[in-house]
């Protein structure tokens, strides 16, 4: 449904994006993370035709975006800075853009969107009077109004709070339901894409650092994993653990990292070792056992090269 | 366009699209001589979707962006401000002309209304403009129409109608205001008069809606567009009438000069246009250009063109940011 190749994309001097390449497949939700400046929205400028390439190759729903106003007919785009005209109603709002598209039906198409929104009661209200929350959903009708192919949703909850940004993506879970609907969305919010996305490409730079499902890109750069035992007697345990251990089979030479805590053992390994420290662990007969696997933060951390712990 | 040329073109767009699409899916998995039919397919749909951004198809688009636009401005109370501004004005310039002068020709009072409306109208067009597309663009609802299947000359065109209409309602309800005092004080002797200086004012005013919206295309911020738009009233309204007259006293223009000079600046045309109507013995460039006899075509042609030329060129340089 999208496909870049090796594109590019400079400001003067400022490398937007440098030789990306891309495919999103039909029906599938692609997951965008990034720092701020790392190209995201002129990505998304670039597929929906509001920018040119320096070089490379976009294609939209088989539609070259440089070429005419065309793609925009099979895409539904959301930008990060949409806003309204605060003397508009959001009916208004979603009636002219429901004329803008064409096609028949237009009143009930509108009425068909307030209520998947979730805005029926405040369709016939001002817009200047809606809270942030409600501007973004008005601003997801307006992006499927026109029943879009690809639906291009840009930083949508940026400055909801989490009660705004549960309501956004339950939204987006019932459309992606609904619809079939591919869906590129960008966000800081990376417990958004996990939630909602198929797939993740973290950006920066103007590079991709890495790309492929949410597991793949946790999972890859997840190196270490931390193993938690539970004990009624910690300080035995962590002696028959070190003599558990220095028999297992393990990957890595530099070994386990075992760190006692008041109610148990954490043992840090790398993911190699997981399945021989699991085994030892069991051996030594804990009251409980979990596995911390380093999620999508810590990738995309990784990815970015922040280093560091979240804060 | 007939409706076999039009159903021709929709064919040929049909299947270049359609060309396209193929062979972007062939690109994209990887084909090595999908380039060339791609490449083919692009340049066809390329060159039909050039044609069709300026032709009719967009018409109902460009309408509704128009009407969209004046109901934005009704609501936010353009249409009564104008009409309350050029009412009072009207109405104060016709009441004050009678007093003060007793038996004041009617002459008179259309040469002080264009006076003044030299001053007032451009400085009302370029408020009305200014914001147009920078101001859009600072709210965030430019971007959401450029997220429309519509160029974006069509946008810009959009949007200049609906301005253009609200300026002219505003306009010509307030100076009716000026008017019906003018029936009452004078006759309908003249009325015809009136109506001519009305449209003219509404002629220049567009233009200069025209000159703000091509400003506020080029300004990086709303600031900035107001203050380009204060500089180009100074320039049309203050200081070109000064160059023009300088001109005027030093060199002797021939009549292709004045011409040239007048439609140089559509503030002129309502000044020449009244002192045409009623001529004067009062000075000034005005009445110099005047009594010059500009011909007829010469102004007309160069208010549209003071219409069309700005848009036009907004227009050109927002589809070459894309």
């Amino acid at each position: 449904m999208i496909a870049i190749e090796e594109l590019r994309k400079r400001y003067g001097d400022v490398v937007a994006l440098d030789g990306v390449s891309l495919t999103v497949e039909e029906g599938e939700s692609l997951g965008l993370v990034g720092t701020n400046g790392a190209g995201k929205t002129t990505l998304f400028r670039l597929l929906v035709g509001h920018e040119t390439p320096d070089s490379g190759r976009v294609r939209v729903a088989g539609v070259d975006p440089t070429a005419g106003v065309r793609v925009r007919e099979r895409v539904g785009y959301l930008p990060e800075s949409a806003g309204f005209q605060p003397v508009l109603t959001g009916r208004e709002v979603l009636a002219f853009h429901a004329e803008m598209r064409g096609g028949g039906g237009a009143d009930s198409r509108v009425d068909t969107l307030l209520g998947i929104v979730g805005l029926p009661d405040a369709a016939d209200r001002p817009v200047g009077g809606y809270s942030n929350g409600m501007n973004r959903r008005l601003g997801l009708a307006t992006a499927l109004l026109g029943d879009p192919d690809v639906l291009l949703l840009d930083e949508p909850t940026a400055g909801l709070d989490p009660g705004g940004v549960a309501a956004f993506n339950r939204v987006v879970d019932r459309v992606r339901e609904e619809r079939d609907v591919t869906v590129v969305l960008s966000t800081h919010v990376l417990s958004e894409v996990e939630a909602l996305c198929d797939r993740v490409a973290v950006l920066d730079d103007g590079e991709f650092e890495a790309v492929g499902t949410v597991d793949e890109v946790a999972r890859a750069a997840a190196e270490t994993v931390t193993v938690t035992a539970r004990y009624a007697d910690p300080a035995e345990a962590v002696g028959r653990l070190r003599d558990t251990l220095s028999v297992a089979d393990l990957a890595d030479e530099t070994g386990v990292d075992l760190t006692r805590t008041p109610d148990g053992v954490d043992l840090s390994c790398d993911r190699d070792d997981v399945t021989a420290v699991l085994g030892a662990v069991v051996e030594t007969d804990p009251e409980s056992v979990a596995v911390d696997e380093p999620g999508l933060e810590a990738a995309f951390r990784e990815a970015v090269d922040l280093g560091g712990e979240p804060a | 366009m007939s409706e076999d040329d039009r159903r021709r073109g929709d064919d040929a767009r049909d299947d270049a699209e359609n060309s396209r699409a193929d062979a972007g899916h062939t690109r994209t998995d990887g084909g090595a001589a999908a380039g060339s039919v791609a490449e083919q397919a692009r340049a066809t749909v390329g060159a039909t979707e050039t044609a069709s951004a300026y032709s009719l198809d967009h018409a109902d688009q460009v309408l509704g962006v128009a009407r969209r636009e004046y109901a934005v401005l009704f609501r936010a109370c353009w249409h009564y401000g104008l009409a309350l501004v050029f009412g009072a004005f009207s109405l104060a310039v016709v009441g004050l002309t009678g007093s003060a002068a007793g038996s004041a020709s009617a002459g008179a009072l259309l040469f002080t209304l264009a006076e003044l409306s030299v001053y007032l109208v451009p400085l009302a067009a370029l408020a009305l403009g200014y914001g147009t597309v920078v101001g859009a663009r600072e709210r965030g609802t430019l971007e959401l129409l450029y997220s429309l299947p519509l160029p974006r000359e069509g946008v810009l065109v959009g949007k200049f109608l609906g301005r253009a209409a609200t300026f002219a309602a505003g306009v010509t309800l307030g100076l009716a205001a000026g008017g019906l005092l003018v029936v009452v004080r004078y006759g309908i002797g003249l009325v015809p008069a009136y109506l001519h200086y009305l449209l003219t004012a509404v002629a220049v005013g567009v233009a200069f809606l025209s000159v703000g919206v091509c400003l506020s295309v080029v300004a990086s911020g709303k600031a900035r567009a107001l203050g380009a738009a204060l500089l180009a009233w100074v320039w049309f309204v203050l200081v070109y009438d000064l160059v023009a007259l300088g001109a005027v006293v030093a060199f002797d223009p021939p009549q292709w000069a004045l011409t040239a000079i007048t439609v140089g600046n559509p503030a002129d045309a309502l000044r020449v246009v009244v002192l045409t109507l009623v001529p004067s013995g009062t000075g000034g460039v005005g009445a110099t250009l005047a009594a010059s006899s500009v011909p007829a075509w010469a102004l007309v042609g160069g208010l549209v063109a003071w219409i069309v030329v700005p848009v036009f060129v907004g227009g050109r340089l927002l589809s070459a940011r894309a």
